[in-house]
């Protein structure tokens, strides 16, 4: 799967119900960035990085090869889930207690950019999960300071948020503080679509376009001045309105 | 009065040797940081004197939090008391003496809390942390449970620390809050060269005739726990290039006098960057330049690189210590002695060392007043300090 490069904006809304396909774009966004010697970190909330690991060995994305040189885990999950009882020592991987301790998630977002070295790829998988255990206005001021802090330092963030979790003036907030947001959804027909809502400073076609996961790859195009974002996808553009 | 010990010696000889007994402490950050890391090592120092110490902990189990304690060393942990609101939460059962089982209920928390103090007569008390029941709880609410643990270790004699991020109480609730406390200590994280910085300021009580200090750097040790240091920025550069002046222009105070070091290839000064006081220190560019420095690259957050810009030979000397820059420390290059003949420019030195961008080229003379803003500014934007 070869993809061309997603224009570099510091902050990208990713929405869409479960199961249309969030993580594999995620997937694809991560296997550009790290094959062209990016750096990466991955937060992971819905997933533990195993978990996170074979979805992407499915995808022919080995993130093993990757990790503790340019690629690094937030775990949000295993701790909070009781897996663990230790904090473990790892080069590659840092741990976040429960998923209402959000400011360890910011901590160990800025010492993953600084062992790295900046600037990084952010990749959020996702924010839902932390509305389950703050309120709306502690995790907005949250990803204020999270999301100011990758575009401060010319990095590229990929923020994902489940339909339906957080109300609709919560994500209205979150799409404002944003450069761009990307939506999937199902049609009637219970097939996959995609649409670039909008990327600040780039005209883009706000056209729904059908994908599917594990099909043949056809271009999406997301706009006549930027770059040809390649899915695994079975058909062209449709157009239609959300 | 008796002081209580941080643990961190500078911290205790600002504080007149620690906190006072039955004192309250807010450790407060407006962006995340590591307070955590301070609350333990008071902790630590606590459970080391054999004191019992109270860690009221809504975020971590107590088995994680045990094992982030043993980070510092050898401790009796019997000294510990550790008030669980973490198991119910995650619904898993817990082996603790005091368990907070539904974090929903302010009954339930300040009952369990109050038992322990109670049973326990805990010298030391954190609060691990108050942002967690300021976005479960209405403000009232909030500041009669302030009260009431401010009221318990007043009674207990115990000195309370709680951590605090503030993600959105409005300024004047804030200030009430602040104004309760016998001391505040500031927190904040901040990225200086390739160095994630941990930063705090003690802001104490103009009663107790204590000033406010300025942001005291600090990190973590392994078995030493935390510890404070001076960010450092260093200068380098061939025999005579002009070093020695350099730091003694740059700096507000030189050390050199102090610790006799001068003549022995180390000149040492400090600056203040960002309200950071900064060791600036001088290493000379010989041939064993490149395996010292990597030695303790990381422990730097910028460099200037002061050449003779008279002398071309020196141009060679510069390129190999760019090139030893593998940590691609923020660097300045300073084209000294501009006010010679013969000087080369600051662009005939970019192009004969083959500098990239990224690294400024500074002219100066040092013969000259002012003449080392532009270096001090260019190499201070690179840090992200300016």
């Amino acid at each position: 799967m070869s993809i061309e490069r997603f224009p570099n904006i510091s902050g990208l809304l990713l929405k869409g119900p479960s199961g249309v396909g969030k993580l594999e774009w995620c997937l694809e966004l991560m296997k550009d960035r790290l094959e062209n010697q990016d750096r990466v970190v991955i937060v992971c909330v819905d997933y533990s990085p195993e978990k996170m690991r074979q979805r992407a060995a499915k995808f022919d994305l080995n993130l093993k090869d990757y990790e503790g040189k340019t690629l690094m885990f937030i775990d949000c999950l295993s701790a909070s889930l009781g897996g663990l009882s230790e904090v473990p020592v790892s080069d590659s991987t840092l741990h976040v207690t429960t998923l209402s301790n959000i400011e360890q998630i910011g901590m160990n977002i800025a010492k993953a950019a600084n062992t790295l070295g900046e600037p990084v790829s952010l990749f959020f998988y996702s924010l839902s999960p932390l509305f389950l255990h703050n309120t709306p206005p502690v995790l907005l001021k949250f990803f204020q300071i999270i999301s100011s802090q990758v575009r401060e330092k010319s990095g590229f963030g990929v923020f994902v948020l489940h339909d339906g979790v957080q109300d609709d003036r919560t994500t209205d907030t979150l799409a404002m503080m944003v450069d761009g947001v990307v939506e999937m959804r199902f049609n009637q027909k219970l097939q996959r679509e995609i649409r670039i809502h909008h990327i600040k400073g780039v005209s883009t076609k706000p056209n729904w376009s059908q994908f599917d996961i594990g099909g043949e790859m056809v271009d999406v195009v997301l706009s006549e001045r930027i770059p040809k974002v390649k899915l695994v996808e079975k058909k062209a553009g449709v157009d239609g309105s959300p | 009065m008796n002081r209580v010990s941080t643990g961190i010696g500078s911290i205790d000889e600002k504080l007149g040797g620690g906190f006072p007994e039955a004192s309250s402490v807010l450790l407060l950050s407006q962006t995340p940081s590591e307070k955590r890391m301070f609350a333990e090592q008071f902790i630590v120092t606590g459970v080391r004197n054999d004191e019992t110490c109270l860690y009221v902990d809504f975020y971590r189990s107590p088995s994680f939090a045990r094992s982030h304690f043993r980070r510092y060393g050898i401790m009796d942990e019997e000294n510990l008391v550790i008030v669980d609101a973490v198991s119910a939460q995650v619904m898993a059962p817990s082996e603790e003496k005091y368990v907070v089982k539904d974090v929903l209920d302010m009954d339930n928390i300040r009952g369990v809390i109050q038992k322990a103090f109670e049973e326990e007569k805990p010298e030391r008390v954190i609060l691990d942390s108050l942002d967690f029941l300021v976005d479960r709880y209405p403000r009232e609410i909030i500041l009669d449970f302030w009260h009431h643990m401010m009221t318990l270790s007043k009674e207990h004699n115990s000195v309370f620390l709680t951590l605090f991020i503030n993600w959105i109480m409005e300024k004047r609730e804030l200030d009430a809050l602040e104004r309760t406390v016998d001391y505040l200590l500031e927190f904040r994280t901040k990225r200086m060269g390739k160095i994630l910085m941990n930063l705090v300021k003690i802001h104490e009580d103009k009663e107790l005739g204590i000033d406010e200090s300025g942001w005291i750097p600090f990190t973590f040790e392994s078995e030493s726990g935390v510890v404070t240091y001076s960010p450092r920025i260093m200068v380098t550069g061939s025999a005579n290039s002009g070093k020695t002046e350099f730091i003694q222009l740059l700096c507000s105070r030189s050390v050199e006098d102090e610790d006799g070091l001068k003549g022995e290839g180390v000149d040492r000064g400090k600056i203040d960057v960002s309200s950071v006081e900064t060791e600036v220190f001088g290493v000379r560019g010989d041939e064993s330049f490149a395996s010292t420095f990597r030695l303790f690259s990381r422990e730097v957050s910028g460099i200037f690189l002061i050449l003779d810009s008279t002398k071309p030979e020196d141009i060679e000397k510069g390129r190999e210590i760019v090139a030893s820059n593998l940590e691609e420390v923020p660097l300045v290059v300073v084209a000294n002695k501009q006010d010679l003949k013969g000087a080369l420019t600051a662009e005939e030195i970019r192009k004969r060392m083959e500098l990239p961008d990224t690294i400024p080229v500074v002219e100066t003379s040092l013969t000259r007043d002012g003449d080392l803003c532009p270096a001090l500014h260019s190499l201070l934007r690179l840090m992200g300090a300016a």
